[in-house]
């Protein structure tokens, strides 16, 4: 079989189309896409659309036409139909891994030396998936097609087919995955604003929607052997089966599922008790979800028999202890309300454990709020990471945090330890870049630059300067400036502490 | 090495319709010709003995192995070269004789002086590392040829080997086969006689009924053809009269209108034309005429 995939494999490469391809690839990226390397090893994929597609095109003709081709001699050295089938798809995809290897090596020549190694590794990824998945989806169709209507216009349905699945996902991201899953095999940021700090989160639905493509090709392969092969074996059944078990179940899953996406939170019309938080104690692991025991020292002004926070619903209960003792709680629509008798004046320790998938998108699609292993977004006050009063005053925080990634806060950090005084606690972590300019240090991506960045500031203050707004930003009282990505509804510029967030467009 | 190939009661049809019946036949290393009328069925038995169809009944043995009931057809033993012989057109006759060595399973570390001993052996060198798209006929059916002896099997087959060549080329390809045959069984299906009369060892003719019709050597065949052969000179206007007394098989103009016929004596054509007498040189055209016209009758 591997001497077969080989001969298919020059058949393949010593073809005009793939000539095309290979010409349109080097064009765009030594004219285009080399630039990006630059900034972000992930937009890189993200602006490899028209290789990609040349590419997908390229396999759709070669693979059909391949396939189509029937020659007596080879009928008579191949014997099975079946065989000459999967060569011609092994074939296919040994050119596939020679192009990734091609596109991997100039990413390797090409990156920005400043990105960590694994920002490379997990770029270089990403890039291999998608091109993986799509070209395995385009000669699937290629090679189906040609196997039905063997002769020439199994290349013109294979091509239809193929600009037929590209219009009818060209837009934005759906909230579903089964929506998105045909659009896995080109980059899911591709038609969106790309988050470049978070980089490509591999998530259970990235890894979803790739499989689904994958069940489907498999799918659709298997039953077109089997279609062809002359013998029918029950073995034969056994990969169809599969992948239609493997490709139904990814279906249902995947309509059961919707990605999260951020809404506002209405505030406005919750009463809540008046107390006031002395200080946080959290235990915070955020490696893969996000899991917290926290402890809130509170001091009550009133009599009340609830306690009320705001929490986003993301997240699971795991316990809450009054003074140590378990009380009932109820937990809708991002509010958190302990029952208990809390008394005026009364100093209350509170414990609440939870945790859950931190993975909120923008309405466009783009990564808003999220903890990975490699990039973090929580903006406090704007997303209730942990469970915050309506109106909150500066409080004491201590907290523990265990994380894979380097972590900037507007607290100061030591050894995974931050602590201080705030109102709201920030974490960010992802693919930032820090320089010190002057007394202040700036945490920011790849895509900009500090002079960019200061230059942004001084035009915002310009505007601030002709009202009274921002005081802190105007006179400077900071000495930390962060890039990181919080709703568009929010301030483009806003200090915390002596942190100025910058808001990532 | 003498091979030996036996086939024995080979049946095959499609729906209800008898394309080979019981067919059997023997032989050992030559060229051997398999001869028919179109529809007849030669084409499916090269593909039987190819191992493309699968008959319904009867076996093949090669050497006394079974080619027909092992699991993977023993490729590496038999060459074929289809009568339309093609192959893409992008890649090199070097690539897809490779491909033919690879797939035979011969052993790698002979490869490249087996390959180059095939290349020279049927000149192709100036042509082996150009695309097969840019080959003309002549070299394209050498290649095909070529791609048949890869590994020197015991048993080539060839459909129409003849097929679209000129003179020069077919000369040169009868060449070829002569070669070839010398250590193994070349069989070919062919419909033109001369290619048969000049190389062929052994003959096997299918009949219209799709069963064997003749088993023996050109000289057998004629030896059986001969004594039903009369040949008469006539007048040239006179030859359509006489087509519906005698079954004419042969006509040869000569001087002043006269015509030189050849026609078949069957038991039951009695009419004998005057000046009649047994043909001396019966041609093996002259004999496969008689034969096909025979067994009509």
């Amino acid at each position: 079989m591997l001497k077969s995939s080989l001969f298919y494999t020059k058949v393949s490469l010593k073809n005009v189309y793939f000539i095309v391809a290979m010409i349109v690839t080097l064009l765009d990226v030594f004219t285009r896409l080399i630039d990006t390397l630059d900034v972000s090893i992930f937009s890189y994929t993200k602006y490899f659309l028209i290789p990609f597609i040349f590419f997908h095109i390229y396999l759709l003709i070669t693979s059909s036409s391949m396939m189509h081709q029937e020659f007596q001699v080879l009928s008579f050295l191949e014997k099975e139909k079946g065989k000459k089938m999967i060569a011609i798809v092994f074939a296919n995809i040994f050119v596939t891994i020679g192009f990734g290897l091609l596109s991997v090596l100039i990413m390797l020549i090409f990156k920005n030396p400043l990105f960590s190694s694994s920002t490379v590794l997990m770029g270089i990824g990403h890039f291999l998936i998608i091109l993986m998945t799509g070209s395995v989806f385009a000669i699937s169709i290629g090679v189906s097609m040609a196997t039905l209507i063997r002769n020439e216009l199994s290349i013109v349905v294979s091509l239809a087919i193929y600009g037929l699945i590209i219009a009818i996902t060209y837009g934005n991201l759906s909230d579903n995955l089964i929506l998105n899953f045909l659009q896995a095999f080109l980059s899911d940021d591709t038609f969106i604003v790309f988050n470049e700090i978070a980089g490509v989160l591999f998530t259970k639905e990235y890894f979803a929607d790739k499989l689904v493509v994958l069940c489907l090709s498999v799918l659709i392969l298997s039953m077109t052997y089997f279609f062809i092969s002359s013998i029918k074996r029950k073995k034969y059944f056994i990969i169809p089966t599969l992948s239609l078990v493997a490709f139904s179940s990814l279906i249902i899953y995947g309509l059961n599922h919707q990605y999260d996406f951020y809404q506002m939170m209405d505030v406005e019309k919750t009463t809540f008790e008046e107390y006031k938080i002395g200080e946080y104690k959290m235990q915070l692991d955020l490696r893969r979800k996000l899991e917290n025991k926290t402890q809130i020292q509170i001091a009550f002004n009133e009599n009340s028999d609830t306690l009320s926070f705001l929490l986003d619903s993301i997240f699971t209960i795991e316990h809450v202890l009054v003074n140590g003792q378990t009380v009932e709680y109820t937990f809708l629509d991002n509010l958190l309300v302990i029952h208990d008798y809390f008394t005026k004046d009364s100093t209350v320790n509170v414990e609440i454990h939870y945790r859950g998938k931190v993975d909120i998108k923008k309405d466009i699609g783009s990564n808003l709020f999220y903890v990975s292993p490699y990039a973090i977004n929580l903006v406090g006050g704007d997303f209730y990471w942990y469970p915050s009063p309506i109106m909150e005053d500066v409080a004491k925080f201590d907290l523990n945090v265990t994380s894979d990634a380097k972590l900037y806060s507007n607290l100061p950090i030591s050894d995974g330890h931050l602590q201080g005084d705030t109102r709201y606690v920030s974490i960010f972590a992802g693919i930032y870049n820090e320089q010190t300019d002057g007394n202040i240090r700036y945490i920011y991506p790849f895509t900009m630059s500090v002079e960019r960045i200061k230059s942004t500031i001084s035009a915002i203050i310009d505007e601030y300067n002709a009202t009274d707004e921002n005081i802190e930003v105007k006179n400077k009282y900071y000495n930390q400036v962060i890039v990181g990505t919080w709703p568009i509804e929010g301030d483009l510029l806003k200090v915390e502490d002596s942190t100025l967030y910058f808001r990532l467009d | 090495m003498e091979n030996q190939l036996r086939v024995k009661n080979l049946y095959y049809k499609v729906g209800k319709r008898e394309i080979i019946k019981n067919f059997s036949f023997n032989c050992t290393n030559g060229i051997i010709a398999l001869l028919g009328n179109n529809g007849v069925g030669k084409s499916t038995m090269m593909n039987i003995l190819a191992g493309i169809l699968r008959p319904h009944s009867g076996e093949v043995y090669l050497n006394e192995e079974s080619l027909l009931s092992r699991r993977s057809y023993p490729i590496e033993k038999v060459g074929y070269l289809p009568q339309m012989f093609d192959m893409y057109n992008n890649v090199t006759g070097y690539d897809f004789l490779s491909y033919v060595y690879d797939v035979k399973k011969l052993p790698s570390q002979d490869k490249k002086q087996h390959l180059k001993q095939i290349v020279e052996e049927f000149a192709l060198q100036e042509v082996i590392r150009k695309k097969i798209g840019k080959y003309s006929g002549g070299y394209k059916r050498r290649l095909g040829i070529a791609q048949a002896v890869i590994g020197y099997p015991d048993l080539i087959i060839v459909d129409e080997p003849t097929v679209g060549l000129d003179p020069e080329q077919r000369i040169a390809f009868r060449e070829l086969l002569s070669r070839i045959s010398l250590h193994s069984i070349t069989i070919i299906s062919t419909h033109i006689i001369e290619d048969v009369e000049l190389y062929s060892d052994k003959l096997i003719i299918i009949g219209n009924d799709h069963d064997l019709l003749f088993d023996g050597t050109v000289n057998e065949l004629i030896d059986i053809a001969k004594p039903h052969l009369l040949m008469t000179v006539i007048d040239k206007g006179k030859l359509n009269e006489l087509r519906d007394k005698v079954l004419i098989i042969e006509e040869k103009r000569m001087a002043d209108d006269l015509i030189q016929i050849k026609y078949m004596l069957h038991e039951e054509t009695t009419t004998v034309l005057d000046n009649s007498s047994q043909v001396r040189e019966v041609s093996l055209e002259n004999a496969y005429i008689y034969f096909q016209h025979a067994q009509n009758l």
